[in-house]
């Protein structure tokens, strides 16, 4: 189909797109990855903190600062890491957050912006593990990157007003490279949004009786666009609706009112579920919005794609030639599972706002463990000096190398060495200056090696 | 020709005579006789410029009764009347009928055509079922015009371009020629060099050297040679490669008769090739084979109803600076259905499948990771 | 694997500076292969330019023969550099050095106009305005290619009520909408500038070489004849009309283009309607008849070039015997 060859040219088709089985698999590497390196971080920490205890001639060790991770006391003691689960169950809180992030501004940040936004945060975790990059870093950055693609213009300062806490201007954008290598340099990201309105579009279209049945069905003379609007007013009420609605639904005005609801119900899945889920992965825009408006209004969403698929009459006869009633004979069955796939992912999803339970043991994975297993040696990313993007581009060199998924396991060694050298670097650059690791880190590490 | 033929035309003898005026020859020297096709009654200059001149009149023969017009007369070609009706018949009918070769299916059914056009033309020459038959070539006329109208301008373009052609190609063949005997001689010229060099080395050289001065001297002749007939090679290729660009472009004119109408089939002509053979050069093609406006799940209509973009639509502050809400229809509508039909699941699996794409596509996260490291380049500790 | 440093790029002279970057030309030191180095500065406060991110962002998505091809993305000390596919010349340098003061001849302004419309009309199916096209940003190759580059100013479009900034487009190829202050323009600005870009390969000169706002306006009215509420329904309303614009007729073009003929004429008429929906699409004016003889035309070219390789083998020594010619 012409459409679907349009789609596959996109960067989300050809960089963003996987299967359940290779997402899972690229968020255990990248979990793996992450565990091991931050493992390795923090015993040298240790190793460091004890050797400069030791050299430090008599005096009592100074109590290092509130923001050391690891307090020295049992030796390698083992240094509990995220699991991949919890490192998701991380990464959707704060895309809630961007959310209602973009809620606070006035007046709110568009919600394709928050969008937007939140694929750059799921797609950036993709590679990066929250171990590496605390979420709180970067998801400023994200909403700020997607202000500027999809043009909604806003100056740094503007922006940096809104985000809660002390953030600054500048730690907003220290990771901004950084968040662009990761995405690949692909910012356009292919919403359900505006496909909704077109399908939205066109049922209005067909209600009032002014709907052209689909290319490949209008030599049938099977659909009309007479015969369209007929079966659309006589279609069962959705299950879920107001009972006092059901009573009169053959006028105009009412189909018209359903197909409002049923638009103002999807938008809403859209803005939500569709967001926090992975379908942005599996499935297709196209087979999202479609997907969600089945939720809103299952008969409406059927009849609707009876006028794109034909009734589903007959099977296709798989000797057949391809003639497009066959084509679209043979894609029938296969996007009803595949949109069912996708609509029961869509219905999965749970706020975390909502249960406070499962908000109870976040809070403890975020406040505590993820406290305890940050790579220290990715912690002042964003907290130094202007100059910070180099420093943040070899960091992203270090883990956006795996990019690909499958290749990762190759690029592991070539990731340590170059994070052994922007530690370095980190450390010369910051030697004298009041870092948890002190100023003679270099020369120990120098030994070390 | 046409000066022989005028000489055919008034070889008569001195006596003939004018059937109408009665005046003859030998009194009347430079006298001309015309025909008119209608009927073929002979007669005079003089005659035809006194009853015709004032318009359409009945032919002067009598018991002829056929309205005769004065732009219709001409001269007589052959010298038997009957020839010269059989003539014009068969030059209209063939006008007509004028299919050729290469549009029939085989060879058969184009023998057959030609089988009954004779039959055509013998049966309007000899009287036989006239009706009937001018009726039917009536009937084929008016429905193959086009192809009609078609295959007379090939044969116009095929007559003119043939002498154009014979002298192309005396042209080329005189270059050949040209060339060919320029080969030769350099040829020549050159074994007689490499002849002369051989025997100078010959005459420098010790007297041991002999066979291996001449051995090499048929090395380097030889090894010349080859290179040549290479190059040779290369040329005839090339010229190959023209002559046929040249049947292409002949071909090309055949077919686009074929074209002009195949449903136009009177059932006159059996065996007429159905389909047109595969085009040897598509006409004009934008798109490059994409075809931008055309869908496979939706049809974009001008107008759909919504509260939403009424108030667009009837913003002419917007419509005067441009804006278009037809740009919204096709883009929304695009959107909603791009990528339906990807079953991403199986097409990445396939993917995945077929080759990392991560590895094999060298995308920039790579080189840029690369460079940040050698950019950075900060001393090594280590 | 594609190793690709700043240092594996050797770095050649200076091409040309932009408003946020300067282009270099590059060669690969690996391969040999000639680049064109975009380097962006980074010095703002607002991070990377959002006009670096757009740029990336639409040729990460756009692949096209006719649009110049994004290579990499590279990061130094700071600044981003963009590395693009090499071109010869712009268009505007090629007229300089290969017409005759600065004239095409015909075949190549055909060839040119076609590819540009090709590119255009490619844009405009995934979404994209690209904005700002004049000769400086159409790209020439050494194989007579031409590519639309620059994409700094591009964006999407389609949305309603969406309003965009004005200052798009050099002065001298902005269509008049945009002067009268639109905010809602669309696909035919690009078309507008497309007509003004053709103009000008026929002549050598800009068609409307304005020097304000107001002095671009009446240099568009001079020629094409000032505009009404009633020829252009809603004018008035624009936020730059003004009532006492000196009322000139429209002029005929063929006489300021004596060179083009009447085809060709009509194309430009179509492209260069001064009310935005009149305005031809890319896709309608690929089809106009003008172009239908572009086959023939490279036919042309072609068989020119074989007749002289053939009268060349010819002189060289026909080696084809004479009985094998025919």
């Amino acid at each position: 189909m012409i459409e679907d060859d349009f789609y596959r040219t996109s960067s989300q088709y050809r960089l963003w797109s996987f299967t359940t089985a290779s997402l899972q698999a690229q968020r255990a590497t990248t979990n793996a990855v992450a565990s091991d390196r931050v493992r390795a971080a923090i015993r040298r920490a240790q190793e460091a903190r004890r050797s400069a205890t030791s050299s430090a001639t008599g005096t009592p060790v100074p109590e290092v600062d509130g923001s050391t991770p690891n307090p020295a006391k049992g030796d390698e003691k083992a240094i509990e890491c995220l699991t991949p689960e919890e490192e998701q169950q991380t990464v959707s809180y704060y895309c809630e957050q961007i959310i209602q992030l973009g809620e606070a501004y006035k007046p709110p940040l568009p919600t394709i912006v928050r969008a937007t936004a939140i694929q750059y945060l799921r797609r950036f975790y993709l590679t990066n593990s929250p171990m590496t990059y605390h979420p709180k870093q970067i998801m400023p950055c994200a909403l700020f990157l997607a202000t500027k693609t999809d043009n909604y213009y806003m100056s740094l300062r503007q922006f940096a007003d809104g985000v809660p806490g002390d953030t600054t201007a500048e730690d907003i954008i220290a990771p901004e490279f950084l968040v662009m290598q990761s995405l690949r340099f692909t910012f356009d990201v292919r919403h359900p949004f505006r496909g909704l309105e077109g399908g939205i579009m066109e049922l209005q279209a067909l209600a009032a009786g002014q709907g052209p049945p689909a290319p490949h069905l209008a030599h049938t003379h099977t659909h009309t666009a007479e015969s369209l609007q007929r079966a659309l007013h006589a279609l069962p009420p959705p299950p879920n609706a107001p009972s006092t609605s059901t009573s009169s639904s053959s006028s105009s005005s009412s189909v018209t009112d359903r197909i409002a609801r049923a638009h103002h119900h999807t938008r809403e899945i859209l803005k939500s579920a569709a967001q926090i889920t992975d379908v942005y992965f599996l499935f297709t825009p196209a087979q999202i919005w479609l997907a969600a408006l089945r939720l809103a209004d299952p008969p409406l969403a059927g009849y609707y794609l009876d006028t794109k698929l034909g009734g589903g009459g007959g099977p296709a006869q798989p000797s057949g030639e391809a003639t497009p009633e066959n084509i679209l004979a043979v894609l029938r069955p296969k996007l009803l599972r595949t949109l069912a796939d996708c609509a029961a992912m869509l219905q999965a999803y749970k706020p975390l706002a909502s249960d406070p339970e499962r908000m109870k043991t976040l809070r403890r994975i975020i406040g505590k463990k993820l406290y305890h297993c940050q790579n220290p040696e990715k912690v002042h990313l964003g907290g130094a000096a202007q100059k910070r993007i180099p420093a943040a581009a070899l960091a992203a060199a270090a883990t956006t190398t795996t990019t690909g998924g499958v290749d990762s396991g190759a690029s592991e060694s070539e990731m340590e060495r170059l994070a052994k050298k922007r530690k370095l670097e980190t450390a010369a650059e910051h030697s004298g200056s009041k870092d948890i690791f002190g100023g003679e880190l270099v020369m120990q590490r120098t030994k070390e090696r | 020709m046409p000066s022989a033929r005028d000489a055919m035309a008034n070889r008569g003898d001195d006596d003939e005579v004018c059937p109408v005026c009665k005046s003859s020859r030998y009194l009347n020297p430079d006298m001309q006789f015309l025909i008119n096709p209608e009927c073929y009654h002979k007669m005079c200059e003089s005659c035809v410029d006194r009853i015709f001149s004032s318009g359409p009149a009945n032919c002067p023969v009598a018991g002829c009764h056929k309205t005769l017009r004065k732009a219709r007369f001409r001269k007589q070609t052959f010298e038997d009347i009957n020839v010269e009706r059989e003539v014009d018949i068969r030059r209209r009918v063939m006008q007509i009928l004028n299919r050729r070769e290469e549009e029939f299916d085989s060879k058969r059914a184009w023998d057959d055509f030609l089988e009954q056009r004779e039959e055509i033309i013998a049966n309007l020459v000899h009287g036989t079922d006239v009706a009937k038959t001018e009726s039917d070539l009536q009937k084929y006329a008016s429905e193959n015009m086009r192809s009609i109208r078609a295959n007379q301008a090939l044969e116009a373009q095929e007559a003119s371009s043939f002498k154009e052609q014979q002298t192309h190609e005396q042209e080329l063949a005189r270059l050949r020629r040209e060339a060919a005997k320029q080969e030769y001689e350099n040829e020549r010229r050159e074994l007689q060099a490499s002849r002369e060099d051989v025997l100078s080395r010959l005459a420098a050289g010790r007297p041991g050297d002999a066979a291996a001065i001449a051995r090499e001297g048929k090395k380097v002749l030889l090894k010349k040679s080859s290179a040549r007939r290479s190059e040779e090679d290369r040329i005839r290729q090339k010229q190959a490669a023209l002559r046929n660009s040249d049947a292409r472009k002949a071909g090309q004119g055949g077919l686009t008769a074929d074209k002009a109408d195949i449903a136009g089939d009177s059932g006159l002509i059996k065996g007429l090739k159905k389909i047109v053979t595969p085009e040897p050069e598509k006409p004009y093609d934008p798109f490059g084979g994409m075809v931008p406006n055309k869908r496979d799940y939706y049809t974009l209509r001008d107008f759909y109803p919504s509260s939403y973009l009424d108030p667009i639509r009837q913003d002419t502050r917007m419509q005067a600076g441009g804006y278009d809400l037809q740009e919204y229809y096709s883009r929304t509508l695009m959107e909603a259905f791009a990528g339906l039909g990807c079953f991403i699941d199986e097409e990445m699996a396939q993917r995945d499948g077929a080759g990392s794409l991560g590895g094999s596509r060298p995308d920039a996260t790579q080189g840029a990771a690369q460079a940040a490291v050698s950019s950075t380049g900060t001393p090594e500790a280590s | 694997m594609d190793k690709q440093q700043p240092s594996s790029f050797q770095q050649l002279e200076k091409l040309g500076e932009g408003t946020y970057a300067t282009v270099f030309k590059g060669r690969n030191r690996q391969t040999g292969e000639l680049v064109a180095l975009k380097e962006i500065h980074l010095d703002s406060e607002e991070g990377t330019p959002s006009t670096a991110i757009r740029e990336i962002s639409l040729m990460k998505e756009l692949k096209h023969e006719s649009i110049v091809s994004l290579y990499d993305v590279i990061h130094t000390e700071n600044k981003l550099m963009l590395v693009f596919e090499y071109m010869d010349k712009d268009l505007k340098k090629y007229m300089d050095t290969r017409g005759d003061r600065g004239q095409l001849d015909q075949a190549t302004i055909k060839s040119f106009m076609h590819q540009l419309l090709k590119g255009i009309a490619f844009c405009h199916e995934n979404r994209v305005l690209h904005r700002d096209l004049k000769p400086q940003n159409l790209l020439i190759n050494k194989k007579g290619q031409l590519k639309l580059g620059d994409f700094g100013l591009a964006r999407a479009f389609g949305i309603p009520v969406n309003t965009f900034s004005n200052e798009v487009v050099t002065l001298w190829y902005r269509a008049p909408d945009v002067l009268l202050g639109s905010r809602t323009y669309n696909t035919s600005i690009d078309i507008w500038s497309a007509g003004c870009i053709m103009a000008e390969l026929y002549t050598g000169r800009p068609l409307f070489p304005g020097t304000t706002n107001e002095d671009q306006l009446q240099k568009i009215f001079r020629l094409m004849g000032t505009p009404s509420e009633r020829s252009w329904p809603g004018i008035s309303q624009l936020p730059e009309y003004k009532s006492n614009f000196h009322v000139y007729a429209t002029q005929d073009l063929g006489l300021i283009l004596p060179q083009i003929d009447p085809l060709g004429l009509d194309l430009l008429n179509r492209m260069l309607q001064l009310r935005p929906e009149m305005r031809i699409s890319a896709h309608d004016a690929l089809q106009h008849p003008w172009f239908h003889d572009l086959p023939q035309l490279q036919a042309q070219l072609q068989q020119q070039q074989q007749q002289q390789q053939q009268q060349m083998s010819g002189a060289y020594g026909g080696m084809v015997p004479p009985q094998q010619a025919y």
